[in-house]
């Protein structure tokens, strides 16, 4: 006779993970960078980042967040937190190489399927997302993807992005129009 | 019930990943909709955008970075500050002994006593005498008649009683002692 299978404990929140590491726990660090390293290289990559520096900019997010944990209020998700670090980060990245157009997504940054005529379908309406998005003004371009494809609310895009959720919410129904046009 | 594009709009990303479903009714509406389906799709490919990208970035190798420029760094800082304080500690030093040895010089003491005097003298030629510009021509006159000689050339002496003065003095002192 077996006994009722055993469930396994629940991952630790973030701010238990947080605390661990300003404890002194480091593998509470490497459980917060692979947990999220991969939704923040999704951020800055669909936000225009170059390919060849999407490490780098992820490394560099994490090392200004784990640098300024004392300013992170619990209330804030973790995630939220680190996607308005990497907003600045590109921001500043922006305003060094001022004047440098986004990068658009390359073929092998595009999702491969087992049915190669979707999969180039798949890859031509990106490759257009990519573009029509290099095409909207920074916040808009931001407030679509953290809503879109991060899955934020209004009210955490507000607070990610330092503006309201009256305005992000506006900044995302631009955004939609415009890449309606260019994509569909 | 109707279904109307705003609504299904605002679902559109918590179904996109898998937080809501969407019900009978919005499917219908969506095979129907002339604008729906085509943001749907828009939303769909956003939801996906960057997965591969993001399976380039390697955990375990980017935690180990991470950790040691995070070390590295908080080394940095701590140097930088302490270097900072030996500086400002080493300027605070110099400052008090350049400070205390100035201090402690009698010539710079005499020099300075000096020009202390110097300028008394300077201010007392420039203090304003408001009281002559009331004057007339005549009454400076009188008053310059008092002053023509200069104090180091009057001899030492009896002090000069009221037969001593002459009549312009006299009105002179008459006028003072009346106010």
């Amino acid at each position: 006779m077996t006994g009722p299978a055993a469930t396994p404990p629940p991952a630790p929140a973030d701010a238990d993970l947080v605390r661990a590491y300003k404890a002194g726990d480091e593998r509470a660090a490497t459980a917060l960078v692979a947990r999220h390293a991969a939704p923040v290289a999704r951020f800055l990559n669909g936000a225009g980042a170059d390919s060849g520096d999407l490490d780098d900019l992820v490394q560099e997010t994490f090392i200004r967040a784990f640098r300024a944990l004392d300013g992170w209020r619990g209330e804030a998700a973790f995630r939220s937190w680190l996607l308005s670090i990497a907003s600045n980060l590109l921001k500043d990245q922006f305003r060094k190489h001022r004047g440098r157009t986004l990068v658009p997504i390359e073929d092998s940054d595009l999702p491969a399927t087992d049915d190669p005529a979707a999969s180039l379908d798949a890859t031509e309406a990106e490759r257009r997302l990519a573009e029509g998005l290099g095409t909207l003004p920074r916040l808009q371009r931001e407030v679509f993807l953290l809503r879109a494809q991060q899955g934020l609310d209004y009210e955490t895009i507000a607070r990610t992005l330092d503006t309201t959720a009256g305005a992000a919410r506006v900044h995302y129904h631009h955004a939609v129009k415009r890449l309606k046009e260019l994509v569909a | 019930m109707t279904i109307d594009c705003e609504s299904l709009s605002e679902k559109m990303p918590g179904v996109a990943h898998g937080e809501l479903s969407w019900t009978a009714e919005e499917q219908a509406h969506l095979a129907v909709c002339f604008e729906c389906p085509a943001e749907w799709r828009l939303i769909q490919r956003a939801a996906r955008l960057g997965e591969s990208a993001a399976r380039s970035i390697n955990p375990a190798t980017l935690s180990t970075g991470v950790l040691s420029q995070v070390a590295a760094r908080g080394r940095r800082d701590r140097w930088t500050r302490g270097a900072w304080v030996t500086v400002l500690a080493a300027a605070a030093a110099i400052a008090v002994v350049v400070f205390a040895g100035r201090g402690g010089r009698p010539e710079q003491l005499a020099t300075g006593a000096d020009t202390g005097a110097a300028a008394g003298v300077d201010l007392s030629y420039s203090l304003p005498l408001s009281e002559l510009e009331a004057l007339d021509s005549d009454q400076l006159q009188s008053v310059l008649d008092g002053l023509d000689v200069p104090v180091g050339e009057v001899e030492p002496g009896p002090a000069p009683s009221f037969g001593d003065l002459d009549d312009n003095q006299l009105e002179r002192v008459l006028r003072s002692l009346e106010g």
